[in-house]
């Protein structure tokens, strides 16, 4: 080893006599790579979506009909005392319709015909983002339910969990694309090695007589399969930026990797076609008696 | 420095090219190891470079052992030794420079002594100025002076040469074994296999003969 000026040459002699295999690799290479960070972006993206719902999670107490203004207070007196409660709105049957008609717009017409208010009156309860998990957010619901005068909770959380299940399941496909990336890597990586170290068979039979060590020798085809997989992670991440791109133009609020993530992208895929070239020289060099 | 106890080479094959050789051969001796083709002369020569290693007895190079020697040891091995191939194992396409320089290379040698190293065993077999040439530009008799080159390169303590006037006419091999005699004036310990038994009785030295196998030493 240490002599790096010889190392990086044989590295690229070694892949233009393997030429087309050593091409063909990059391009299985970034295929897989660019996989699985189509993959991760829509991971990314999906936790974005929740992380948006999740802060807008609100809670509704929908409240009997007519109750009388003093117990109104009371109740929301009640309600404050509830640990994870940050606010409480008290919205009457009238603010209730009168959003409700702001939201149909042209359409309001249609409630002229109606003879009396039919929304009813309700609290909008905003809670502290650490009370927004499923299960804590159901628990706050149960002991909303339980005041005296509330009638109905709605959560709206149950989108929420979906998504969360949603998120659950792109993960383990993530993992999955992960691990086919994993091995279309080290496959490819490992035949365009392969090849590097028949076409240089002669050259190795060489160094070995005059005494250099499998990690000399070794180490041209580590450089040689770390350009690769830097060369094949460089080019997905580009195709994954025009993805991006692409995606950003009818989805505005589309995001991209994380500067850490992209970083840890190509990290990776350059690591793994060292890791790659490792593996198929493990086996290659394994001649008895080092001869 | 070399000696071999008992050693037999049976190849898996089934070909026995060595059995029950002994003998040793100190710093700084000049030995031929002559024989008819087919004698065993390099199988001996590969036993001490530990290309290949006894089906019995063993073999001990300096401080190595054929029976505990690990692999990772066989470098540093090689590195004390020079080596002239039978089939020079140049590697073609790389310069005469280059194909010294390797030997240096491996070593993790400095560029200084690299560069010193190589133009000085260049000049030794007169090839300085084909330095910049393919070793398959090189006539048979250069790539044999750059085979010995390659294998002076790192100061060796024992050159091995095996049939280094194979192909060559009687003038050129003559120059051979006298650049083999000045190498071994200069200090270094020389093992030449050869079936070229009138080049032996013109040298003066030590003989060990070899044939079927069967080591006898002459007197
Ligand atoms: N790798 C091998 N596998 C099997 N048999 C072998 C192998 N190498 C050599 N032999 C056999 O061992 C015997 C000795 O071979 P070796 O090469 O040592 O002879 P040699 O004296 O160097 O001959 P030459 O003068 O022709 O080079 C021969 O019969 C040869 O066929
Ligand atoms: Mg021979």
């Amino acid at each position: 080893m240490g002599d790096i000026g010889f190392s990086l040459r044989e590295a690229f002699v070694g892949m233009r006599r393997s030429g087309l295999t050593a091409l063909a690799a990059v391009v299985v290479m970034s295929l897989s790579f660019l996989m699985l960070g189509l993959f991760m972006l829509l991971t990314v993206n999906l936790r974005h979506a929740v992380h948006l719902a999740q802060a807008r999670v609100e809670i509704a107490a929908y409240v009997e009909e007519n109750v009388a203004p003093d117990r109104v207070m009371a109740m929301a007196d009640s309600l404050r005392q509830i640990p994870g409660i940050r606010s409480v709105e008290w919205i009457s049957k009238e603010d209730a319709l009168e959003r409700f008609t702001e939201e149909l717009g042209d359409d309001a017409a249609l409630l002229e015909s109606l003879e009396a208010n039919p929304l009813p009156a309700s609290f909008e309860i905003a809670i502290y983002d650490d009370y927004k998990t499923e299960g804590r957010v159901s628990s706050l619901a149960e002991q909303i339910r339980s005041v005296d005068g509330v009638e109905d909770v709605d959560s709206g959380l149950t989108w929420v969990a979906q998504l969360n299940r949603g998120i659950a399941v792109v993960a383990v496909l993530d993992l999955g694309f992960g691990l086919i990336v994993v091995f279309a890597t080290v496959v490819s990586v490992g035949s365009a090695i392969k090849l590097a170290l028949l076409s240089r068979r002669e050259t190795i039979q060489v160094l070995k007589l005059v005494g250099a060590t499998k990690g000399f020798i070794r180490t041209p085809f580590l450089i040689e399969g770390v350009i690769q997989g830097a060369a094949a992670a460089g080019i997905a991440a580009l195709l994954l930026w025009g993805s991006y791109r692409f995606a950003v133009s009818f989805l505005p609020d589309f995001r991209f990797l994380s500067h850490f993530s992209l970083v840890l992208f190509v990290v990776l895929g350059t690591a793994l076609g060292g890791i790659g070239a490792m593996v198929s020289l493990r086996g290659l060099l394994k001649e008895k008696a080092w001869g | 420095m070399i000696s071999f106890y008992d050693v037999g080479k049976a190849y898996r094959t089934g070909t026995v090219a060595v059995e029950r050789a002994s003998f040793r051969i100190g710093r700084n001796e000049f030995v031929f190891l002559v024989g008819p083709s087919g004698a065993g002369k390099s199988t001996v020569l590969k036993l001490i470079y530990m290309e290949e290693f006894p089906t019995a007895g063993r073999v001990v190079v300096g401080k190595i052992a054929s029976d505990r020697v690990k692999p990772r040891q066989i470098p540093h091995l090689r590195r004390k030794l020079g080596v002239v191939y039978q089939d020079f194992r140049l590697l073609k396409d790389w310069t005469a420079y280059e194909n010294v320089a390797i030997a240096l290379r491996v070593t993790g040698a400095s560029r200084k002594r690299l560069k010193k190293r190589t133009l000085a065993s260049l000049a030794r077999v007169g090839l300085v100025h084909k330095s910049g040439e393919r070793a398959w530009q090189l006539s048979g008799g250069e790539q044999q002076r750059l085979a010995i080159a390659r294998a002076i390169a790192n100061e060796p303590i024992l050159v091995l040469a095996d049939e280094p006037t194979g192909n060559l006419d009687p003038e050129t091999s003559l120059g051979i074994f006298h650049l083999l005699r000045d190498i071994h004036l200069a200090g270094t310990a020389v093992l030449v296999a050869t079936h070229d038994a009138e080049m032996v009785k013109r040298f003066a030295g030590r003989v060990i003969r070899i044939d079927g196998g069967k080591l006898s030493e002459d007197i």
